[in-house]
């Protein structure tokens, strides 16, 4: 068997770093996506500081197009629709973060128990993997989101219930290649213990790529997490979280469109914003993957692990076959 | 060409003499008059209502409620000043003490052929009691005797003299002998059933063989539409003619189209919060009185009639639309609209504001399950959380699905606080009181909302009152027990329900019961 | 080839089992006990105790886990998914009065898809650096980026509101396919650009295309002869992916258009907690899904045959 294509580059930290600061060095698209982003982190962290009002107040000053007092007008209930966008970047960017990281976490213990141990438990937890895989993602989270009562909390949990597949079956490859590394083999000749060999080596190798990868899927938990709370399974009103003050405003679609344009632009910009950064660091990793749709976005799978094939001309094959009879 | 002026004259002539008998009724709700009519085979009305309502109650309502579309008719029918008026009945008086007699109409066929008779209002009536239809009018399945082929007498289980005035609800729909309404609705009406599609469309024809005043309507569509928001788009774009339930806060940008027109019913119906009075853990906090008065005196009515209703609505102090109250009406007080008193009254009983806003005592929450009917104004909603909140109380408002949803929820017990708006089917003053708190009803809320016996005797006297006036007078006896003694119910704004329509819709005029709306003079105009 | 296509039966058997286990997983995790909620419904108020122990009996919920799961395997594979709890309907007759009009909105969507995104892939692969190739690569990243129910309402109002071309909602009629057909399109459209694009340009840098250039071959047919026949692979690929963009999508997008199918039921199903509802469409979406990847992996194993021979590496 010919040496499996890595996933990614030797992937230590450092080197890694380097990759992607050269990559935003060179590439422009890249480098906006990045601002994006910045401003998102920004508006997501300091939001609830700047606003400069309360995000549930009424008021009679109801459907302000932009002015001086209200920079992004005011809502149907005359609430400030630009405290309503940072509060709500808090809500909606950081529901989106802790289920990525609940997602790495648990894709990091369930993919590396699986690559480095193989056997029995890899079979068994692949297959766990493939189950959750074989229904579309949206469909699988609507259900599982039926499941709780109405908020942000039940959606975060449905999409982690789902989207942890996904990131298990790429730590499992990155974790299967760093195993047949000279260092690691090397590591395992002088007698280090599993325990040391996972933590010390298979580990370090495998977290900044796959948290880079995840950091990157947020844009795609953004959009899913606005579009179950628009259709009424997530926040409940009067949470200004970004897809439920769409929701909100489109009684006044036609009469006074920026109450739907405000959120609906500011996710857009913040899933765009992560889409190119994420483009611009999946060239950086691997040139390669630059043209496997390594974010399908949208409600597909996530996470379609580096395509494959029998050497550098062969064809594309989806992971899927690799893996499955493993 | 002087033939043809006087053709066009001619036509001009009939058309607004069709149109002027509406005008005597209600003037301010009607639609343009005036143009000439499309001809008889462009005569289809498409009209975008709320949803499929009708498989919710197991399609036994097929064609007739909420959304009528005039197939069936009832022994009597309200004006739109909410009188009884003669339908299939043409006179109707009491004998002995609870028992009405109604002379039925001669010479009208069901759309099957079959006769109009006394048999077929037996058949209705027993149908009504078996399929629990019967509402608070307390028709019991032995309740009908024909005494010969055009008289009949109904006697309640129970002491009902509002029966006249409640028998005009759809419910009481007179059907053909031997059929069923769950898939095809055989009745008398002015329109007879075309087809229906679940979820999607309902399709009347007109009946040519109609005993009264004929449709000009060949053919009446209702399209299903949940979303208020996709229904005014379907209206804007000229997918439909016309549009149920308008929401307030469109209405003058609608207004304001040249190509659009509104026909707002009068105000009709209430909006009331009720309260779990009889819930079990966790939803027991409703059984304290201080915590319900806190709740109504944090809403402010008016503020939400001038804002939300764009002043379409009017704040109310009575569960019932004042205008069926008559005087009586002013004799209740507010128990709304006075933050500060709600904040004494929470500070004082040692309720607390938490970090969020919210208030707390004993390490529980002032917060309340509050579901709310499917098509309620999702605004408005937000609109009385908010207010609420101002006084730190925190209502987690959960709106239904749909109808089926709502009732679920209800039925289940697992609610603190219901946000509902309740229509004024008739002339009937008690019936709004009876519907929502009364012990002797038997709907599965009344398990949780029952407001006690006092209340329940002047229901009865409401009741068993010989004529209106006095029947009034009971019922608001009954709202002052209900709300200023037990705090048991928050009337909030009467409002109208807004129909809106292409400009080319003529003789429409919107009735104040929705469930009663009329379509037969309704036509389509170049 | 004998081999490969019984180990994908095999896997599409494992995979259909999966999607069952799954399903009546969410039917046991739902809250509320299924007997109290029929009862309910029938009695129009809450039980009393005995008869609802009386009806767990006859419903089989006090047998075992397994026991259930078997039986309801059964019932399901005859198309029995049980009643809807709220309207009384059966689920199969409520989801088979859907699924045409979801199929007929998710198969022109698709058509879409193709029909835009293939064309603007090649375009800008072969006009690389040009300004179709930006255009193409800013309207992909837009297209992954605005949510599908914003989309919608700026294509309502453009194209029903404003100019009047077609309806805003509804269904029946050819013109009302169009606008969530489009948006529904948007996506998978994207993402076959995208990948359409990467193939054919990494083709055309392959020695071999290079070499057929080199001796005169003009670009169309380079095309032709090698780079769409390569890009075919990939491009298939994404077909099986397509259909779950289509089958979440179509939740949204029905729902915003008023288009009474699946995803306009499943979500109302959800908002009730109507269990076997939702048991039914995810049974249903999951099987297609499933399925579809099937025909996807017997479909690669035609067009390359490396995979029919089972020569590997």
């Amino acid at each position: 068997m010919p040496a499996r294509v890595d996933p990614l580059p030797d992937a230590g930290s450092g080197q890694l770093g380097r990759l992607i600061l050269r990559r935003l060095a060179t590439d422009r698209t890249a480098r906006v996506g990045l601002a994006l982003v910045v401003v998102c982190a920004v508006a997501a962290l300091l939001g609830p500081t700047l606003a400069p009002s309360d995000p549930l107040a009424i008021s009679t000053d109801r459907l302000h197009g932009p002015e001086l007092h209200h920079l992004l007008g005011t809502d149907g209930l005359g609430r400030d629709l630009l405290s309503r966008l940072l509060h709500g970047a808090r809500l909606t960017l950081g529901s989106a973060t802790i289920a990525a990281a609940l997602v790495t976490v648990i894709g990091l213990v369930i993919g590396t128990v699986a690559g480095y141990a193989g056997g029995l438990a890899d079979t068994v937890l692949m297959r766990l993997v493939d189950v959750v895989l074989a229904i579309p993602g949206l469909v699988l989270a609507l259900a599982v989101a039926g499941l709780f009562t109405p908020s942000l909390l039940s959606v975060m949990l449905a999409l982690v219930t789902v989207w942890w597949a996904g990131s298990a079956r790429t730590v499992r490859s990155l974790a299967l290649s760093l195993r047949e590394r000279p260092f690691v083999e090397a590591a395992r000749a002088t007698g280090a213990g599993q325990w040391r060999v996972v933590t010390r080596h298979i580990l370090p190798g495998v977290i900044s790529p796959v948290v880079v990868l995840a950091t990157l899927e947020i844009g795609q938990l953004v959009l899913v997490i606005s579009s179950l709370s628009f259709l009424g399974l997530g926040a409940p009103p009067p949470t200004p979280e970004w897809g439920a003050m769409l929701n909100d405003g489109r009684v006044y679609f036609l009469s006074n469109p920026h109450v739907v344009l405000v959120p609906g632009l500011a996710i857009s910009v913040a899933v765009a914003g992560f889409n190119l950064l994420g483009d611009g660091i999946r060239d950086a990793l691997d040139p390669r993957l630059a043209s496997v749709p390594a974010r399908p976005s949208w409600f597909g799978r996530r996470h379609r692990a580096p395509a494959t094939g029998d050497g550098p001309t062969g064809p594309r094959r989806p992971d899927r076959h690799r893996f499955t009879r493993s | 060409m002087k033939l043809r002026v006087a053709v066009v004259f001619l036509v001009l002539t009939a058309a607004c003499g069709g149109g002027g008998r509406g005008t005597d009724k209600a003037a301010s709700t009607q639609t343009t008059q005036a143009a000439v009519a499309l001809p008889d085979d462009q005569q289809t009305l498409t009209v975008a209502t709320p949803g499929d309502v009708y498989i919710t109650r197991d399609r036994n309502l097929l064609g007739m409620w909420p959304d009528n579309a005039n197939i069936c008719e009832t022994l009597l029918g309200v004006d739109t000043d909410l009188r009884p008026v003669p339908v299939l009945a043409t006179k109707w008086s009491l004998v002995g003490t609870n028992t009405w007699r109604f002379e039925l109409r001669r010479g009208v066929t069901f759309h099957n052929g079959a006769p109009f008779n006394a048999e077929a209002v037996r058949f209705s009536m027993a149908r009504v009691a078996a399929k629990s239809l019967a509402l608070t009018s307390f028709i019991g399945p032995d309740s009908t005797k024909v005494i010969d082929d055009f008289t009949v007498e109904i006697t309640p289980t129970q002491a009902n003299l509002r029966l006249p005035e409640q028998i005009s609800h759809p419910n009481f729909s007179i059907i053909a002998p031997g059929t069923d309404p769950v898939d095809k609705p055989v009745c008398t009406g002015p329109f007879k059933f075309g087809d229906y599609s679940p979820n999607d469309h309902f399709t009347a024809l007109r009946n040519d063989a109609y005993w009264g005043d004929k449709a000009k309507l060949r053919q009446l569509v209702f399209r299903f539409i949940p979303d208020q928001n996709t229904r005014r788009l379907a209206l804007e774009s000229g997918q439909v003619d016309g549009i149920y339930f308008l929401p307030p806060q469109q209405a003058a940008a609608v207004k304001a189209r040249p190509d659009l027109q509104l026909a707002p019913t009068p105000p009709g119906a209430t909006v009331v919060l009720s309260f779990n009075l009889h819930g079990q853990d966790p939803n027991t906090l409703m059984q304290d009185i201080d915590l319900r008065r806190a709740l109504a005196w944090s809403l402010d009515p008016k503020a939400l009639a001038d804002q939300q209703w764009q002043g379409t609505a009017q704040a109310i102090t009575t569960v019932s639309p004042p205008s069926v109250l008559g005087a009586a009406a002013s004799q209740i007080a507010a128990i709304t609209g006075d933050l500060a008193k709600a904040e004494a009254l929470l500070d004082q009983k040692g309720w607390k504001k938490g970090s969020d806003g919210i208030r707390e005592k004993d390490g529980k929450k002032l917060s309340l399950v509050t579901p709310a009917q499917f098509d309620f104004e999702p605004e408005s909603l937000q609109f009385m959380q908010a207010q609420a909140r101002r006084a730190g109380i925190d209502l987690k408002v959960d709106k239904a699905s749909d109808g089926a949803a709502y009732s679920a929820k209800i039925n289940s017990g697992a609610w603190d606080v219901d946000i509902n708006y309740w229509n004024q089917n008739d002339g009937n003053p008690a019936s709004i009181v009876s519907r929502l708190w009364y012990g002797k009803n038997t709907a599965a809320r009344i398990k949780f909302t029952s407001a006690g016996d006092k209340f329940d005797a002047l229901v009865d006297q409401a009741v068993a009152a010989p004529d209106t006036a006095t029947s009034a007078q009971k019922s608001v006896d009954a709202m002052k027990v209900l709300l200023a003694e037990q705090a048991d119910a928050i009337p909030l704004t009467s409002f109208p329900q807004i129909f809106a329509f292409k400009k080319s819709v003529a003789g429409f005029v919107a009735h104040p019961s929705v469930n009663l709306q009329s379509w037969t003079a309704t036509y389509r105009t170049k | 080839m004998t081999r490969y296509v019984v180990e994908r039966v095999a896997w599409l058997l494992v995979s259909l089992l999966s999607v069952s286990v799954i399903t009546f997983g969410l039917g046991v995790l739902a809250p509320g006990d299924p007997a109290e909620v029929v009862l309910e419904h029938r009695l129009n108020q809450p039980p009393p105790r005995e008869q609802v122990l009386a009806q767990r009996r006859l419903m089989g919920l006090d047998r075992p886990l397994t026991a259930q799961y078997l039986h309801w395997l059964a019932a399901a594979s005859h198309g029995d998914l049980g009643h809807s709890w709220l309207k009384g309907l059966r689920v199969s007759t409520a989801l088979g009065e859907r699924i045409p009009r979801t199929a007929a909105l998710a198969a022109a969507a698709a058509v879409l898809a193709v029909l835009i995104g293939l064309p603007a892939g090649i375009l800008a692969a072969v006009r690389r650096g040009s300004i179709a190739d930006h255009l193409c690569r800013v309207g992909a990243l837009l297209a992954a980026s605005v949510p599908a129910y914003f989309a919608a309402y700026v294509l309502i109002l453009m194209f029903a509101v404003r100019l009047h071309l077609l309806p805003a909602f509804g269904f029946g009629s050819a013109s009302n396919l169009v606008l969530p057909a489009v948006t529904l399109a948007l996506g998978p459209a994207a993402v076959l650009a995208r990948l359409t694009r990467s193939t054919v340009l990494e083709t055309l840098g392959e020695d071999y295309v290079r070499t057929a250039r080199a001796k005169g071959a003009g670009t169309v047919a380079v095309l032709i002869g090698h780079a769409l026949r390569n890009a075919m692979v990939p491009l298939l690929t994404v077909i099986g992916l397509l259909l779950g963009h289509l089958l979440g999508g179509s939740l949204v997008v029905e729902y915003v258009f008023a288009w009474p199918g699946m995803g306009d039921l499943a979500i109302s199903a959800v908002h009730a907690r109507d269990y076997p509802l939702i048991q039914g469409f995810v049974l249903f979406a999951g099987a297609v899904y499933v399925v579809v990847n099937f025909a996807v992996d017997l479909g690669y194993a035609w067009l390359d045959p490396r995979i029919r021979t089972g020569r590997r590496s």
